[in-house]
């Protein structure tokens, strides 16, 4: 496998991790099973997967507010124990804070007693995102792809290592995802955290990830691994090109197609 | 004259509420039948004003309540302070309660089942024990009303703070909050509104239980001042007096009301 030269040491690592829960009807339900991975400093890996195949319960292993049924989550090498700043978590939906100002969500996490130093980075991030305008509107009055920004930035201002997204923008039209997705990967290269991401959009996968692990379901298992071709960043014109086409045609191939279960 | 009724027809099915003024006349039309209602049963004689004094009599006689010092510090001002003492005390015990209860488990196993319980026994069953217990002044009217109150809020606190959505408190606790900064800077302004409503609906009950208490045993108040006036035969101040309390429950409403469309505006 093909390694990027700027990346680093290892940053995240699963071990033969499974993860199984006990469903209302009090039946043992298999989520995860031999998840074994390493992610090292710098690099953006994406999960992708059929929607109820365990991606989002990696994230949340990975946040520390799961704790695996077998196997180890380390990070940095040691076990994670609760959730940490240094490890920023995004929502797909419902994670802004609706009784606080776009502002107020924005410096939510910070404890800096600097108060100028603090209204400096705020002021910032609501540039950066585009949101000085709505600095003091009320998350009710913005759009799906605002609050997504909102989310984003309020992770991002605490300046985490490693940076979660349990589907961002998968609740957002075609174009929002697309400038969302610019607006990620420029704020990812400027802070230089690693990124673990999960989506089941393999076109978004193959833009904007360093790696992709496709996983399958019931119970989720890594199935495979890819590098997507050319160096990034990558646009959506890289899609059209034979490479991408093939990786494209062959990670559909082996997507785990949805069956229904009573 | 056809047309007319058509006219009218069409007024009365297709009134929209275009205006505010259209739906004010509506809220407004139940009182004036009743006042009107009322009237005709007292001109028409059909209940000795012994029983139903004329409007305009108990009108003036809720008027001199108004103005009077006299009444306002003996009867208004002990109830006042009373119904406002012991629902600060019940909120102030039972918010800390119901937190607990909704966020962990034990707590809720604790004292659930017990407050389901308790909160179905009858106030008004109650009243005698209070006045064994705590005699018949100002400990005996806080008492009846805290007995009321406290185990409904604690419930209905619990369940308030229990429907904030995991998101909002995973995303707390990946910024690295405690559980108490999880409670004070998420789960008690995402539930503010339903906690501020549950207030307004408990303050209701508050004002109905003090008057309970005082009408059974007292020495002033406004429910002393109900039940005195009856004894007397003085049913004008009776109506007055059941006005007041009406008003100042309705007054209460109207701040809880205020007060949120002020705060929740991020609702």
């Amino acid at each position: 496998m093909e390694m990027n030269p700027e990346i680093g040491d290892v940053l995240l690592q699963f071990r033969d991790v499974s993860k199984s829960f006990v469903s209302s009807n009090l039946r043992k339900v298999q989520a995860l099973a031999n998840i074994t991975f390493s992610l090292n400093q710098g690099e953006f890996i994406v999960i992708i997967g059929p929607s109820g195949c365990g991606k989002s319960t990696v994230l949340r292993l990975a946040a520390g507010l799961d704790k695996p049924s077998s196997g180890e989550v380390l990070y940095h090498g040691e076990r994670i124990k609760a959730p940490e700043r240094r490890r920023g978590l995004v929502f797909q939906s419902y994670s802004v804070f609706p009784w606080l100002t776009v502002r107020e969500n924005i410096e939510f996490g910070l404890n800096d007693t600097n108060l100028r130093l603090k209204q400096e980075k705020v002021a910032n991030w609501l540039d950066f995102t585009g949101l000085t305008d709505f600095a003091d509107a009320y998350p009710k009055t913005l759009s799906g792809g605002m609050r997504q920004r909102v989310a984003l930035a309020r992770t991002m201002i605490v300046e985490p290592e490693l940076l979660l997204l349990d589907e961002p923008f998968g609740a957002l039209d075609e174009r929002t995802r697309e400038s969302m997705q610019v607006l990620l990967l420029k704020a990812v290269s400027n802070s230089g955290c690693s990124v673990l991401l999960v989506t089941h959009d393999i076109r978004e996968a193959l833009i904007i990830a360093d790696r992709v692990f496709l996983m399958s379901a019931h119970p989720g298992r890594i199935l495979d691994s890819f590098v997507p071709p050319s160096r990034k960043p990558r646009t959506r014109d890289h899609l059209t090109t034979p490479e991408f086409k093939s990786l494209y045609n062959e990670i559909l191939n082996r997507f785990p197609v949805q069956v229904l279960r009573e | 004259m056809n047309n007319f009724i058509t006219l009218l027809k069409q007024y009365i099915f297709k009134i929209k509420f275009r205006s505010s003024f259209q739906s004010t006349l509506l809220n407004i039309t139940p009182f004036v039948a009743l006042v009107f209602l009322w009237y005709l049963l007292n001109t028409t004689r059909t209940i000795d004003p012994i029983f139903l004094p004329p409007p305009g009599k108990v009108c003036s006689s809720f008027l001199q309540l108004f103005f009077s010092v006299n009444f306002l510090i003996e009867q208004f001002v002990p109830s006042l302070f009373r119904v406002s003492g012991a629902f600060f005390l019940s909120v102030i015990i039972a918010l800390p309660l119901g937190i607990l209860s909704s966020q962990i488990a034990w707590v809720s196993r604790l004292i659930e089942p017990m407050f389901s319980f308790t909160r179905y026994l009858p106030v008004a069953a109650l009243v005698p024990l209070c006045i064994l217990w705590f005699g018949i002044g100002t400990e005996q009217k806080i008492a009846v009303i805290m007995l009321g109150v406290v185990f409904q809020l604690v419930l209905l606190f619990a369940f308030d703070t229990a429907s904030v959505p995991h998101e909002l408190i995973e995303s707390g606790r990946t910024f690295g909050l405690t559980n108490w900064q999880i409670v004070y800077r998420i789960v008690l302004p995402w539930s503010m509104p339903a906690i501020w409503d549950d207030m307004r609906i408990s303050a209701g009950w508050a004002w109905s239980y003090l008057v309970l208490a005082e009408l059974v045993a007292g020495n002033n108040g406004l429910g002393y001042f109900i039940i005195q006036s009856q004894r007397f035969l003085e049913t004008e101040r009776v109506f007055a007096g059941i006005l007041f309390v009406g008003m100042l429950g309705a007054l209460t409403d109207l701040f809880f009301r205020v007060t949120a469309s002020k705060m929740f505006q991020w609702k």
